[in-house]
């Protein structure tokens, strides 16, 4: 009788740890799928960065048409947005030069809204640039934070070279590491529309603060 | 030996050739330690160094000595490195991981602040606290720095509530407020042991103190039995970069 009960409760803990295993394995499926997404909407970033920046990829309203594509990756559409009752005044670039320092040794940080690093960037001096970003493959990305029933957080790391030309030689060369935070809403799917093996969950990625950490002089 | 030969080869990479045509150095860019996760993940040996070679990495004691600040070692000789060989010695022999939802780490941040116009820094201790199942947030749990203190740089010898203050309904406290509150402090009790943070809260509350971003962060484990050691964020152009052990002490 002994026996048997071992046997049961043997039998009982292996399906148990098997579910548990495969729970494990399908969090962990659904965390590299997010990631993975959270990546390529930083892609996307960099890309239109170079975008925008690029003055040989057209005229200044169509870089700035660039702009508003980017700033709708980010939460708010780069203009003020609510968080957990606060009023936000919308996200912001912070870059710390390493290069460059405060008169006290300090240094430099200038942290702007979104929109107006953009829209800088649509004005730079130079006749062209050209901006190389991390591979999409290659962008790092945080463990993911769970933050609310739906909402997760996590931070993306991309580095990009920037060359500046004017009357077709490179002036200026630098290259800059961003650290970007990521806001990752989770929505129900309609049961009716989840495919068969499918998750019941789809995950939206928006942008938030991103962090320039070090623009190094290239020479 | 070989083993060793190779491993002070590996540590001495300075920059690889692969992308000689671009900027970017990918092989540079994996090798760093760009997220305090990826540091996580190097200690606890899920992930190890790209560019060195299987024969070194693995070996967890060749892992933990790479994620070193190298320019803590003068060379092989240098008896720190013996004491860091130590550390991943023990390390290896303990099995430690460390992970993000401890409660032995915690950050220390110095921040940069402006005070009545002037620039200010102090700091603030951070650690991780659990919020609900499987939610955590950081939390401040010190505030210290000179502008927190409350102490006046002038001297003097008697500001003080009169000893026949009582006689007058303590009516002089108002010139404690109004004409010698920089000297607030010394009207306390000489046992009065001033809280830094709850200075902190208020002079945030009322508007006073405002960060203007945070100048320099560290972060320190307790989680190596008899060792504390902390992570710095090391700005250079080579492999060994980004979040490294810059500091380690026996406890």
């Amino acid at each position: 009788m002994i026996t048997r009960n071992y046997k049961i409760g043997f039998i009982v803990l292996t399906i148990l740890f098997a579910i548990a295993n495969t729970v494990d394995a399908q969090n962990s499926a659904i965390e590299e799928k997010i990631k993975s997404r959270a990546a390529h909407k930083v892609g996307l970033l960099g890309e239109y960065i170079g975008t925008i920046a690029d003055k040989s990829q057209g005229d200044l309203r169509t870089r700035l048409h660039f702009c508003d594509k980017a700033l709708s990756l980010f939460i708010g559409k780069g203009g003020p947005y609510e968080e957990d009752g606060v009023e936000r005044k919308g996200v912001v670039m912070e870059v710390t030069s390493v290069n460059r320092k405060n008169a006290d040794g300090s240094p430099y940080v200038n942290r702007r809204l979104m929109k107006n690093y953009f829209n800088g960037l649509a004005n730079l001096r130079y006749d062209a640039v050209s901006i190389e970003t991390t591979d999409v493959a290659d962008i790092k990305v945080s463990n993911l934070h769970r933050v609310a029933d739906n909402l997760f957080v996590c931070t993306c790391f991309f580095e990009q070279a920037f060359t500046g030309y004017k009357d077709g030689r490179p002036v200026y060369k630098d290259i800059t590491r961003k650290a970007v935070k990521c806001y990752v809403i989770q929505d129900e799917i309609e049961p009716e529309l989840i495919e068969e093996g499918g998750d019941r969950y789809e995950y939206l990625v928006l942008l938030g603060d991103v962090r320039a950490i070090d623009t190094v002089r290239v020479k | 030996m070989r083993k060793l030969i190779l491993f002070l080869v590996a540590i001495n990479l300075q920059t690889t050739s692969a992308q000689l045509s671009k900027l970017l150095n990918r092989d540079q860019y994996m090798a760093q330690i760009q997220l305090v996760d990826e540091f996580f993940d190097r200690f606890n040996n899920i992930e190890v160094r790209p560019d060195v070679s299987n024969e070194i990495t693995k070996d967890r004691k060749s892992n933990i000595l790479l994620l070193f600040d190298l320019a803590l070692f003068n060379s092989k000789k240098d008896p720190l490195f013996g004491e860091a060989e130590q550390f991943a010695e023990k390390v290896v022999s303990d099995s430690v991981t460390i992970s993000y939802s401890d409660t032995a780490w915690y950050a220390k941040a110095v921040c940069r602040s402006y005070f009545m116009k002037q620039a200010v820094d102090f700091t603030l201790y951070l650690k991780v606290e659990e919020r609900g199942k499987d939610m955590y947030k950081w939390v401040i749990t010190k505030a210290e720095g000179n502008v927190l203190s409350l102490k006046s740089e002038k001297k003097h010898k008697q500001q003080m509530i009169m000893p026949d203050d009582h006689e007058t309904n303590f009516m002089s406290l108002f010139r404690m407020t109004d004409e010698t509150s920089e000297y607030i402090t010394d009207f306390t009790s000489s046992r009065f042991e001033l809280d830094q943070t709850s200075v902190f809260l208020a002079m945030v509350k009322m508007g006073l103190l405002k960060i203007e971003y945070v100048k320099d962060l560290q972060f320190f484990f307790n989680q190596v039995p008899g060792y504390q050691f902390s992570i710095k964020y090391v700005e250079r152009k080579n492999m060994n970069a980004g979040w490294l052990i810059n500091s380690f002490k026996k406890r």
